[in-house]
């Protein structure tokens, strides 16, 4: 899989726009879900993902494999992610209004997912990225101290102490039941 | 194993991240002898359950239009990204030496430019008293006179 991503990658050095393309097709989709559990808002979650391509385009250059492919593309994403500043207000309920709604969603079951968004929300950065990284995109806690450049032990309290954060809150609001 | 023990080692185990193998038999057969873990356990994947609420989204039409833009803008201002290098100052910066090179370039032009007037104005003007030195000389004036003499 990586061997595949780094052989685009080379082809895309030596000037290959098509092999962009097609790396901009696999990792597009998974990118812009992490981004959009990070922030909460799907327009947002489109401009930071460009970024994140955008940053792959300029590093054509002075990209080497000296990593995977995946993990390169994941750090960029982190680090985009920690220092995203919102322009305008900080998130607010209108804009988890945006969540895409299910074909069985009732109004009850928008308000949970609502709730569960603001929940993820309220996590403090690392615990929330360390929490998205191990639920949506099943990396193991060693992929994820390389992601987030810290130990292993620190990646396990991240997530205990992001599921206790979570717990407080979806028990005070009654969501388990 | 101990309750609190448990309890710091579930999410781990729900993740099935725990590095020890031993701990993963020791939790397990904690959870079966105490309710209260396994209450806990049980909440702790019914609040997974819940993350999967937050379902995917689709890239919207006009989000690889607006990836190409960028690029395509990306291209354009890599100029401006070289120049940066060998002036690496903040923005503010650059923003007051192009306004000082504007004013400079301004202030020069000018100059050169009035300078340019004023040396056409005497061009102009010692080409006209040439002029006026072949005029003819008035009849009985003092000058013809002293050229009368001469001759």
């Amino acid at each position: 899989m990586d061997d595949q991503n780094n052989q685009l990658m080379f082809r895309f050095k030596e000037g290959d726009i098509s092999a962009f393309e097609e790396l901009l097709k696999k990792h597009e989709k998974s990118i812009l879900n992490l981004i959009y559990r990070f922030l909460g808002n799907s327009n947002d979650a489109e401009d930071l993902t460009q970024e994140v391509f955008l940053r792959v385009y300029r590093a054509k250059d002075t990209w080497q494999p000296k990593a995977k492919f995946s993990t390169w593309l994941y750090r960029i994403t982190a680090n985009l992610c920690f220092n995203w500043r919102r322009k305008k207000s900080p998130v607010s309920l209108e804009d988890l209004s945006i969540l895409p709604s299910t074909t069985n969603g009732s109004s009850e079951n928008i308000e949970i997912k609502k709730e569960i968004q603001k929940a993820l929300l309220s996590l403090p950065k690392n615990q929330r990225l360390a929490l998205i990284f191990c639920h949506y995109e099943d990396k193991s806690y060693q992929e994820i101290s390389e992601l987030l450049g810290c130990s292993v032990s620190s990646v396990k309290s991240l997530i205990f102490r992001a599921r206790q954060n979570l717990k407080a809150r979806i028990v005070t609001n009654k969501l388990h039941e | 194993m101990k309750c609190r023990k448990v309890r710091k080692n579930l999410s781990a185990y729900l993740d099935n991240q725990l590095q020890i193998t031993d701990y993963r038999l020791q939790i397990e057969e904690h959870l079966r002898s105490c309710l209260s873990c396994q209450e806990e356990y049980n909440l702790l994947q019914r609040i997974d359950g819940l993350l999967e609420k937050i379902e995917p989204i689709e890239p919207t039409e006009t989000f690889l239009p607006r990836l190409w833009q960028k690029i395509h803008y990306f291209g354009k201002e890599r100029w401006f990204e070289k120049l940066g290098t060998f002036f690496p100052f903040p923005l503010s910066a650059k923003v007051a030496f192009v306004f000082l090179l504007g004013v400079f370039i301004g202030t020069t032009g000018f100059f050169i430019r009035k300078e340019k007037i004023v040396q056409e104005f005497r061009n102009d003007y010692s080409f006209s008293v040439g002029l006026r030195s072949f005029a003819d000389i008035p009849t009985n004036s003092f000058e013809e006179i002293v050229q009368s003499i001469k001759e």
